[in-house]
């Protein structure tokens, strides 16, 4: 086990390398970043382009991409404070950066406990007996909803709760203008956003859940535990969930990786400024000094995220042997 | 005996013959009683009994064959405003016997338009379904015969693209094949509808590998292979003639399932200003939802609910019938339903 997360964590590292030069290289076909720097900035002088293209490393052809991503990949490791200005503004990426992460995991957080435990939950009580009424019902409920697309239910949502009824802000995280912590006026903000993860989360756990316990319900060994007397109660929680929450754990694992790369949807629908936002601005201006230290956190985030739930899977099934 | 029987049983398997699963005049003279079922058969009749997908597949039907005919079930044209301008004001016009869902802020009728853009969905789903399903079950079975190295790099690469936040990869996809020039008489501008059916296809042939492969990987240690080995089939043969023919319901499950996920790829997309601009003369349902969210604000409730609610029941839909056809095709998976 511990050579198989080592050799791993080992070839994590040429991964990345390579993950983010692609990206990289991506990134700098895909924009112009100086065509971007000159509009965002129209009267920039000739000397400010220059030291533009040396800080962000845009020398022509293949070899300056290479070249470019070297010293681009060097600063970034030195830290924040060396990485190269944002085109807007001229300012430091990593604070609007952190910002944005706690937002997003604010948001990821109170959705992903509230929708998980809610669709395994469901799951759980659909598997139970299928075919029953109860299972018609959570099952046919979470196909609809999870049917609907994402920013369909965040539109409808928005008309309905904050346009017509008034009852919830319609977007941000506090009322304009406001400063400092609250609490009150932060949760008011964080429902509506909520309600839309949850459902999509609800709808996708509850299916997968209740596939992976019907899938264990044929199994001997439960059999063999009813067969041996022990209580249907136990029998469920300890023999027959506990082997169904082996894929549904590393599902989780995925999940989290991939929420670094924002919800995108969500966030630009109720104009919430986490990562999705951060990512959608850098788009739409342009701006590779931005997003470049994005897709960097994504690529880490998916690879780290991937082979922690490959080892959580061999460690919840001793079945499966990594070496 | 038998020889007569083989092509009798390989008959039943036709769809068009409603007949041939019942034994005929000749069968019962020759002694012959037996309910000869193919599989094809089979899951066809499973798939009719799954109501939720029958009565989508239903739908989903006369809604294609309404979408097909729009130069008679058009009330107006995509650009042709319901009245004329001086004849009072036709914009924002509920939905009433003018307009039957009304129009929208330049006057048109949303129903003809809204048949119009369900019509480019549709056309952009399937292509770029049927061109994920076609890269995706070459590479998979290339794959998963082969095995070695190919396959392994194959199947991380798949891991980690699959894991990847979607929208992301494609606005970052996008962006780039965008901006390699000497692509762009092949797959179109950035905001052509060829375009967008290349760039939902890249993201979409994965999921049709890995179960492509997965498929291969169970059925070529299978006898019947070893048999068609055996006589001197070339490896070509053996996948098209006797593997990809029994991975073929869960081809078609991907099928459906890579169409929705283009449809509602697609309105996403534009909902945000990265879909496709289908011309002057045409319209696509993410063109449609794309000033949901500002006239939503402002009240006009019938250009959200109409094109929203199209595009759910498109999903609810090919969702259903994608079940009906997992079901069908495999009965194991039939969660007691």
């Amino acid at each position: 086990m511990a050579r198989f997360i080592l050799r791993r964590l080992i070839w994590l590292i040429p991964t990345i390398i390579l993950v983010t030069f692609m990206v990289y290289a991506t990134i700098r076909v895909g924009w112009d970043p100086l065509a971007s720097y000159t509009r965002a900035n129209p009267r920039a002088s000739a000397e400010a382009r220059d030291r533009f293209v040396k800080a962000n490393g845009l020398y022509p052809g293949f070899s300056g991409v290479v070249r470019g991503y070297r010293e681009w990949l060097w600063a970034f490791i030195q830290g924040p404070s060396n990485w190269p200005l944002s085109l807007k503004g001229n300012s430091p990426v990593w604070p609007v950066l952190k910002y944005s992460i706690a937002n997003t995991l604010r948001l990821y957080g109170v959705a992903a406990v509230i929708g998980i435990s809610i669709g395994i939950s469901l799951g759980i009580a659909a598997s139970r007996k299928p075919g029953s009424w109860l299972d018609t019902i959570i099952n046919s409920t979470a196909f609809y909803l999870g049917a609907i697309p994402a920013f369909v239910s965040a539109v409808v949502l928005q008309l309905i709760f904050a346009v017509q009824l008034g009852w919830l802000p319609p977007s941000g995280v506090y009322p304009p203008g406001q400063r400092g912590f609250d609490l009150v006026e932060m949760i008011k903000h964080l429902i509506l956003p909520v309600t839309v993860v949850v459902i999509q989360t609800v709808a996708q756990y509850s299916r997968y859940t209740r596939a992976s316990v019907l899938d264990v319900s044929t199994a001997d060994f439960l059999r063999t535990a009813r067969a041996k007397g022990i209580p249907e109660r136990t029998v469920l929680f300890k023999h027959s969930v506990r082997n169904a929450m082996i894929p549904v754990i590393t599902l989780i694992a995925i999940d989290i990786g991939a929420v670094l790369g924002g919800l995108i949807i969500t966030e630009n629908i109720f104009n919430y400024p986490g990562l999705g936002v951060y990512f959608l601005t850098a788009i739409n201006d342009g701006d590779t000094p931005k997003l470049l230290p994005f897709m960097v956190l994504v690529v880490v985030a998916v690879l780290i995220f991937n082979l922690i739930a490959d080892v959580l899977y061999a460690i919840l099934d001793p079945r499966i042997r990594l070496d | 005996m038998t020889d007569q029987l083989l092509p009798n049983v390989a008959n039943n398997g036709g769809l068009d013959d409603p007949g041939g699963g019942l034994p005929t005049d000749v069968d019962a003279q020759q002694g012959l009683n037996v309910i000869g079922l193919s599989p094809t058969r089979l899951a066809w009749k499973r798939f009719w009994r799954h109501r939720g997908a029958s009565v989508s597949a239903v739908i989903l039907a006369v809604l294609v064959l309404v979408v097909i005919a729009t130069p008679i079930t058009a009330r107006y044209g995509v650009n042709e405003q319901v009245r004329d301008i001086r004849d009072g004001n036709n914009v924002y016009l509920r939905p009433s016997a003018l307009a039957w869902l009304g129009t929208d802020e330049l006057g048109r009728d949303l129903y003809s338009r809204l048949l119009v853009g369900i019509r480019t969905s549709i056309i952009i789903g399937l292509a770029s379904a049927i061109l994920a399903v076609i890269i995706g079950t070459t590479v998979g079975a290339f794959a998963g015969l082969r095995g070695g190295r190919f396959d392994d790099l194959m199947m991380r690469v798949t891991d980690v693209f699959l894991a990847f936040p979607f929208l992301v990869a494609i606005i970052v996809v996008r962006e780039f094949l965008g901006g390699v020039g000497f692509l762009e008489p092949i797959i179109g501008s950035k905001t052509s509808i060829r375009f967008i059916i290349v760039l939902f296809a890249i993201f979409g042939w994965m999921v049709v590998a890995r179960l492509v492969r997965s498929q291969v990987l169970a059925l070529k240690e299978r006898e019947f292979v070893e048999a068609a080995r055996a006589v001197g089939a070339s490896n070509s043969r053996i996948v098209l003639t006797h593997l990809l023919p029994n991975a073929i319901g869960p081809i078609i499950v991907a099928l459906t399932l890579a169409v929705i996920a283009a449809v509602v790829g697609e309105s996403t997309l534009s909902f945000f200003g990265f879909g496709p601009q289908p011309g002057s003369n045409s319209t696509s349902l993410g063109s449609l939802v794309r000033g949901s969210g500002d006239a939503a604000l402002a009240g006009n409730w019938h250009l959200v609910l109409f094109p929203c609610g199209a595009l759910v029941l498109l999903a609810v839909c090919i969702n259903f019938i994608g079940d009906g056809l997992r079901d069908a095709f495999d009965p194991k998976l039939d969660g007691g339903k």
